[in-house]
């Protein structure tokens, strides 16, 4: 095995700092920059804002529409390991702020579990039809730590993707009421973040073509 | 004097090697990174690089995980908190021994006495 290298190899600070950006800048690929994958996003809440403000949903449409959160993981993480970590894998370290929001998102869906069973109990004379409902929507609410650990790792995508899937167990349980009056509800704090989340996306992705130009032109000098 | 002489001497051979100061510096930007990503930017070619890594690998700088993605064959290599550690420590005594400037004083006793410095 050949481990020599050419005589005149003596990388410069300059070149280890430029080298040192260019693997950091690509690394953040894996989990801060999602580039077009956060422009989808953006767009399918502004999508989704729009139809729910129609009255005349039917439950298959509602659905359907609950369906097209999955549409965006989906493609985003495809996106990013299949286009924008080009050269390989290459991983940023985890954030701690996720581990924080993590516990708080489950200590949130099991004390809103336990309210809404309660006010249930209280309140409602007993329906099986609700009660199903109840059940599916509470069941849908409980994958939401796992997706925020393994794909909501950016923080417009935290936002987003929480926003989505909530809107999401509403519409798969049949509560398309509960879910229009909860998009009218964070209706304009969704579509401020989906706007910025838009525009990063958007600028994320353009930076992206400019990475790419460089990682090309040291492989071609190599 | 001496002791920056001193200091430049005990410098980590490991690590500073060129082509493994550039490995380092690489994976000090990353969690983890794949062999196929450190090649292209580095330019090294597969025989030297996997050279080198062994290096590192053995003096508990890095780690590395052979997996496969799908029927091909992938390495992805994490630079160790030992690693780490090295790492920053050269930068630092590289620093150190760089550091000193000549004051005024010692710039005039070297211009008349060349020999006492």
């Amino acid at each position: 095995m050949d481990h020599t290298l050419p005589a005149d190899f003596q990388p410069s600070a300059e070149e280890l700092v430029s080298l040192q950006k260019l693997a950091h800048e690509y690394a953040t690929y894996s989990r801060d920059a999602v580039g077009l994958g956060h422009v989808f996003g953006g767009l399918l809440v502004f999508l989704l804002l729009w139809l729910l403000k129609r009255d005349s949903l039917a439950p298959w449409e509602g659905f359907l529409l609950g369906l097209t959160p999955l549409s965006w993981i989906i493609g985003k993480e495809y996106l990013r390991a299949n286009y924008y970590q080009f050269s390989g894998r290459v991983t940023q370290p985890p954030r701690r702020w996720h581990n924080l929001i993590l516990g708080i998102l489950a200590g949130l869906i099991a004390s809103g579990t336990a309210a809404t069973l309660l006010a249930y109990r209280l309140n409602q004379p007993f329906s099986w039809k609700l009660a199903l409902n109840t059940t599916v929507c509470i069941v849908l609410f409980f994958p939401m730590p796992f997706l925020t650990w393994r794909y909501f790792r950016a923080p417009y995508e935290f936002v987003t993707g929480v926003f989505l899937f909530s809107l999401s167990a509403f519409l798969l349980s049949g509560n398309l009421q509960i879910a229009t009056r909860f998009a009218n509800a964070s209706g304009i704090a969704a579509g401020l973040v989906a706007l910025v989340m838009v525009l990063a996306g958007y600028v994320e992705h353009m930076r992206f073509l400019k990475l790419r130009r460089k990682v090309r032109a040291l492989k071609e000098e190599a | 004097m001496r002791a920056d002489i001193e200091n430049y001497m005990s410098l980590d051979r490991i690590v500073h090697e060129p082509a493994r100061l550039v490995i380092l510096t690489l994976l000090a930007e990353a969690d983890a990174m794949e062999f196929r990503f450190l090649e292209k930017v580095s330019g090294f070619t597969k025989g030297n690089l996997s050279g080198h890594i062994s290096k590192l690998e053995q003096a508990g700088y890095v780690e590395v995980v052979k997996f496969f993605r799908g029927k091909l064959p992938a390495t992805s290599l994490k630079i160790t908190a030992q690693g780490r550690k090295a790492l920053k420590q050269y930068r630092r005594q590289l620093n150190e021994a760089f550091r000193h400037k000549p004051t005024f004083l010692t710039a005039v006793k070297r211009r008349f006495h060349p020999m006492s410095s």
